[in-house]
């Protein structure tokens, strides 16, 4: 194409050098949900969420869609590309260049409310369900060496995505909502049990009862679709396991700390 | 327009998802039966013992027989009188393969070959696994599945066995000279036999478990506990990577040896 | 689709709360926690998901004068600093509670949960960045944002009687006899109306970046409470101060305006142009001679921990290096796509750089296929930050309508007319603080006062407008016009001329919005609908910007004029104080802050020789 033929987006000033297939999920559970196809133009450099935001200024303005930042930092734009469940705004439109047709659905575990928004309001609940950080009495400044809290550091990368949330088959496929609080919640979880002045009791017995850690084998789809690249399963979920059978169900670790005690 | 279908389908990915699960699933498959065929056909032609000094004159052992009962703990290879068949000579790969075998079934990166590739629970990522009855999922125990719990004391036992591998590779560099002497060397076997243990060992020390006892349980490990944490968490991102070679090593080293003690092959080795 | 007022009037939902905060950002969360401590009832609205708020945007980090990193820091020096960043014009009273409390909300965040990296002792490290004389910015790697905001939204979601309605917009407020007493809006999932009854209603809904095409600033940042403020006669003031952060991604295309945070400059990142010139050493003002070095040598001791070296020219104020960068790109010397590179590849190893700046690393990576740790960046100016905004009381952060607060980005006189990196997030939790405290304790001398079916109709009328039938305006294609004027006129360099035709083209939008149009067929989640409703909002801010930038003859920190480029001492304490005129326009009226007491130029001057 020629630099006179270039077509230039008013919007957002993208050169328009390819064209596409996008057929996005719409509709809500009142008025049925059915895939409408649209025929986009967009910028080899553009990301699927530039897409989607063409498709509402040409074809659909009431296209209901979450973002925010646009940047991969507030972890709204999530939603099922092609199958696979993706941040929106950091899935690059030239990775689907041998695909014909490019499908957006709305994250499939949670309730759609209409278009690609779900609700997500169920996190939230199980987040109220956590006990807060405890500080030691009395203090005023916390004193914690560096190499203690790299890896609460890790966890609380997470921008709540919900990706894996969604991914994860003991809620996507099993639907185990009351037993299991989900991979964000474990790491969520993980950086209270493992922070170094936290001084709440019983974090341990929540998270194997009231979380259900044990809900999750390892099949490890969350950390396959962390956008944080966060190893929710590695450093998350199986430390935590790792110290739920220490504490309840190896006998020789009761022994020791038995002994140890006596001591 | 395209209808959306009422009932979703197993998955909206159109790539092959599938081939992951599908080639561990044929890898797991084949072990089994080499498996089936070291620990109750192989020893029923040709035992252990006498092919490990044979005429090909080496010292090696095959992982499948580490440690050797005899030689360390002096136990013999018992011998079932199976009624109307006669006596069965029991190999020795029959009494040890339960310890790594559970070590690997409870190992959390194992689970999820297991998991993907045989109860399809799920099979990939955003791929429903099959049909299971609602409700009836239970992650971790209770019931069979609870001896995932037991990984450490399995771990305890695959710690042991990575040190009899080196053992192995030591003895592994002693050759008989055709006067009856010995003589020490290294030979292709021996190398292989290296690489058993290293992956061994980098499989079995990178075990979560491993990590939680040695650190990752404290929120405040001390400076010994806390240098041995970072070291195996670096070599825990590579852990599946060293379940597949060590695997993969294990069948490569058995195959040599029973080459080279069967006399199919000759060797190369240098001697010093 | 039309709509019956009378009818919707019937379904309106009712909720009454003692504080009503418009905002879940920092500012808002922070207030909320006081609020909610204060024992009142709180209920705090937001446009998005909770924990999704522009603040997780902020990467760099919070200044506080901890002084862990160099013991030589005190509240006197970020007091000095701070003004002199803002060119002298802020609100001393502000910046001086800003200066004290610092520290101590910073320290406050641990409590709550917050993890910042830490010295070798164990306390918060704190980074260098622009404008700050000691390493100062209590951060965590480049997402310092991300854990505020999730320090906060944990803490606050665990008061009883904290209420958090997420995806709610308010579109008006309702006041009476110069006092507040409720809010209303819609929720976004479901459509449906709702009347806030409050006894103090805290604004901390953020800045408006969105009223530029390249800007760093989220869809939230539409000037939603400067608008809804300013329409019930809330006093608007500095309006014409808009940072531009020099530093946005210029390639590719899709991700023009990204951020790329100030941490890289701070963690010792160079810019260059074209020619391989670093060419900052080339701009560094006057006022800013003695602290700054002068050659690359000397900038290569601070580099190395040289205390007596003074500090590279990167780490200037944001205002200077914005403009530097423009300078270059405009002799010519700019990158292939317009902008001045960023090097930290030479200056850092790739794994120092992944540690301290793992979501840039990151963002490049993914976004720009590029390796910081490899290559240089290519950035330019980005529209970022609002100085100005609602006019509050330094001390109560209360507005001249009696119970309506402000508080953050969406308040005016702590920045003066240039912030300061790191400024913003502590401005949130220093003033977000003050205002629940403020608010709360209004609460408890108020009572709530009822709100008549009048006015509420007429907030219906002005909420479901976007559905009149006879409405023919496209929202998308409006905003579009909306940014290209902006960025044409009212950009980082503006002149009367452009100015004036700006405020005109303007005043045409402003009625072309009455007839914005949403289409589809229910109120659900309709994004035509929404976006006509903020548009709305960003015309009436854009005008109030043009109309305070044609005010104000001179340049100063953010605000540069081709046709006055000097620095005007006799305006220094001067502010341009907007409000809704009686033809429905903007009307500007000046004033000034009181005379800074002795005690206070006495700190200046111990700072000055610290």
């Amino acid at each position: 194409m020629s630099v006179e033929e270039k077509k230039i987006d008013v919007y957002s000033g993208a050169v328009l050098d390819r064209k596409k297939k996008i057929r996005i999920q719409r509709g809500s559970p009142e008025t049925g949900i059915e895939m409408v196809e649209y025929d986009v133009e967009y910028d080899h450099t553009e990301v699927v969420l530039d897409i989607v935001h063409r498709v509402q200024a040409e074809f659909a303005p009431d296209l209901a869609v979450r973002w925010n930042c646009k940047a991969g930092k507030c972890g709204s734009c999530s939603a099922e590309i092609n199958g696979m469940p993706k941040l929106m705004c950091m899935t690059k439109m030239i990775d689907y260049d041998d695909v014909d047709v490019l499908e957006i659905r709305p994250m499939r575990t949670f309730p759609v409310i209409k278009d690609l928004v779900t609700d997500v309001s169920w996190n939230f609940e199980v987040n109220k369900r956590i006990k807060p950080f405890k500080p030691p009495e009395g203090l005023k400044e916390l004193t914690m060496q560096q190499k203690h809290v790299d890896r609460v550091q890790e966890y609380r990368k997470c921008i709540e995505c919900f990706l894996c949330q969604n991914t994860c088959h003991v809620l996507r496929t099993h639907q185990k909502t009351n037993e299991f609080a989900g991979p964000r919640f474990m790491i969520r979880l993980a950086s209270l049990e493992m922070h170094p002045m936290d001084t709440e009791e019983n974090r341990l017995k929540e998270i194997k009862d009231d979380f259900g850690v044990m809900m999750c084998n390892i099949t490890r789809c969350c950390t396959e679709v962390c956008p944080e690249e966060i190893n929710i399963t590695d450093n998350g979920i199986i430390p935590l396991k790792e110290r739920v059978i220490g504490e309840f169900y190896d006998p020789l670790a009761k022994a020791i700390s038995w002994v140890k005690k006596l001591l | 327009m395209i209808e959306l279908n009422v009932v979703q389908p197993r998955t909206y990915r159109p790539d092959k998802w599938w081939v992951e699960p599908f080639a561990m699933a044929l890898y797991f498959v084949f072990f089994t039966i080499y498996v089936i065929y070291v620990t109750l056909v192989a020893p029923l032609e040709e035992s252990i013992q006498e092919w490990d000094t044979s005429s090909a004159g080496v010292n090696y052992i095959s992982p499948f027989f580490s440690p050797d009962l005899k030689k360390f703990f002096g136990i013999d290879t018992p011998v079932v009188n199976i009624p109307g068949i006669g006596d069965w000579k029991v190999s020795p790969a029959l009494l040890l393969i339960w310890a790594p075998l559970g070590f690997r079934a409870t190992c959390y990166y194992g689970r999820k070959v297991i998991y993907r590739s045989f109860f399809w629970s799920p099979p990939a990522c955003a791929v429903d696994g099959f049909a299971m009855r609602k409700g009836k999922y239970k992650g971790d125990g209770p019931g069979i599945f609870a001896i995932v719990h037991l990984h450490r004391y399995f771990f305890y036992l695959a710690f042991i066995l990575a040190v009899f591998h080196w053992i192995d590779t030591f003895f592994a560099m002693q050759f008989r000279a055709s006067d009856g002497s010995l003589a020490y060397g290294i030979g292709i076997g021996t190398l292989l036999s290296a690489l058993d243990a290293l992956f061994l060992t980098l499989y079995v020390i990178s075990c979560h478990s491993f990590r939680h006892l040695m650190g990752g349980g404290a929120n405040t490990p001390g400076t010994i506990r806390y240098w041995l944490w970072s070291k195996i968490s670096k070599l825990n991102k590579y852990h599946g990577l060293w379940f597949w070679l060590s695997l993969f090593m294990i069948v490569i080293v058995d195959v040599y040896f029973r080459l080279v003690a069967t006399g199919t092959i000759t060797e190369v080795r240098w001697l010093f | 689709m039309g709509y019956n007022v009378d009818e919707e009037l019937k379904k309106v939902q009712k909720k009454e709360y003692d504080v009503l905060i418009i905002g879940a950002g920092g500012a808002g969360l922070r207030a909320a926690i006081a609020a909610a401590e204060a024992g009142v009832n709180v209920g705090i609205v937001t446009k998005s998901l909770l924990g999704k708020a522009h603040t997780v945007m902020a990467e760099g980090g919070a200044a506080a004068a901890l002084g862990n990193v160099d013991s030589r820091d005190n509240w006197k020096v970020h007091f000095r600093d701070t003004m002199k960043g803002g060119k002298y014009h802020n609100n001393w009273k502000m910046v001086e509670i800003f200066a004290k409390q610092a520290p101590d909300r910073i320290r406050e965040l641990e409590l709550y949960g917050a993890v910042f990296d830490r010295t070798e002792e164990g306390k918060i490290k704190q980074r260098n960045f622009g404008g700050h004389k000691f390493p100062r910015l209590a951060h965590v790697g480049d997402r310092t944002g991300l854990e505020m905001i999730r320090t906060l939204q944990d803490k606050a979601i665990h008061y009883p009687t904290l209420h958090v309605e997420m995806e709610t917009t308010i579109t008006k407020l309702f006041v009476e006899n110069g006092e507040v007493k409720g809010a209303f809006g819609y929720n976004r999932q479901t459509g449906n109306l709702i009347v806030y009854s409050a006894k103090s209603v805290i604004i901390a809904t953020g800045g408006f970046g969105k009223v530029f095409r390249v800007t760093s600033n989220s869809w939230e940042l539409t000037g939603d409470g400067e608008s809804l403020a300013y329409r019930e006669g809330v006093e608007l003031t500095d309006m014409e101060f808009i940072q531009f952060h020099p530093t946005g991604m210029v390639y590719p295309n899709s991700v023009k305006g990204t951020l790329v945070t100030e941490g890289v400059r701070g963690e010792g990142g160079i810019l260059k142009n074209i020619n391989g010139e670093r060419f900052m050493f080339r701009y560094i003002p006057e006022m800013f001679k003695d602290d700054y070095a002068e050659t690359e040598e000397e900038a290569e001791r601070w580099f190395k921990g040289d205390p007596n070296a003074r500090r590279p020219p990167e780490l200037l104020t944001r205002d200077v290096v914005a403009k530097a960068i423009r300078a270059e790109v405009k002799a010519g010397r700019g990158s292939p796509h317009g902008g001045a590179f960023l090097d930290i590849a030479s200056r850092r190893t790739p794994e120092e750089i992944k540690r301290v700046l793992p979501s840039m690393y990151h963002q490049f990576l993914k976004l720009a296929k590029l390796d910081i740790t490899k290559e240089p960046m290519e950035v330019g100016p980005t529209a970022h930050y609002a100085m100005g905004g609602i006019r509050v009381d330094g001390e109560t952060q209360e507005t001249n309508i009696k119970g309506i607060f402000a508080a953050g980005e969406v308040s005016a006189g702590l920045h003066g007319a240039n912030r300061l990196g790191g400024n913003s997030l502590t401005d949130l939790i220093v003033f977000g603080k003050i205002a629940g405290d403020y608010a709360a304790k209004r609460a408890k001398d108020a009572s709530l006062k009822s709100i008549s079916d009048e006015e509420i109709k007429e907030a219906i009328d002005f909420t479901l407008k976007p559905f009149d039938d006879s409405n023919n305006e496209d929202p998308y294609q409006l905003h579009a016009e909306l940014k290209e004027l902006m960025e044409e006129y009212v950009g980082i360099v503006r002149t009367e001329e452009g100015l004036k035709t700006a405020i005109e083209k303007l005043k045409d939008m402003l009625k072309r919005a009455d007839k914005l149009k949403a289409v589809g067929d229910t109120r659900k989640y309709n994004s035509s609908w929404h976006q006509a409703l903020d548009i709305k909002n960003m015309i009436t801010v854009a005008l109030i910007i043009a109309t305070a930038a044609l005010q104000r003859k001179e340049s100063r920190g953010a605000h540069t004029r081709e046709d006055f480029p000097e620095t005007d001492e006799s305006l220094t304490n001067v502010l341009y104080v907007i409000s809704k005129g009686d033809d429905g326009f903007p009307k500007v009226s000046e004033a000034t802050y009181p005379p800074m007491p002795e005690e206070l130029k006495q700190a200046m001057k111990e700072a000055e020789e610290a």
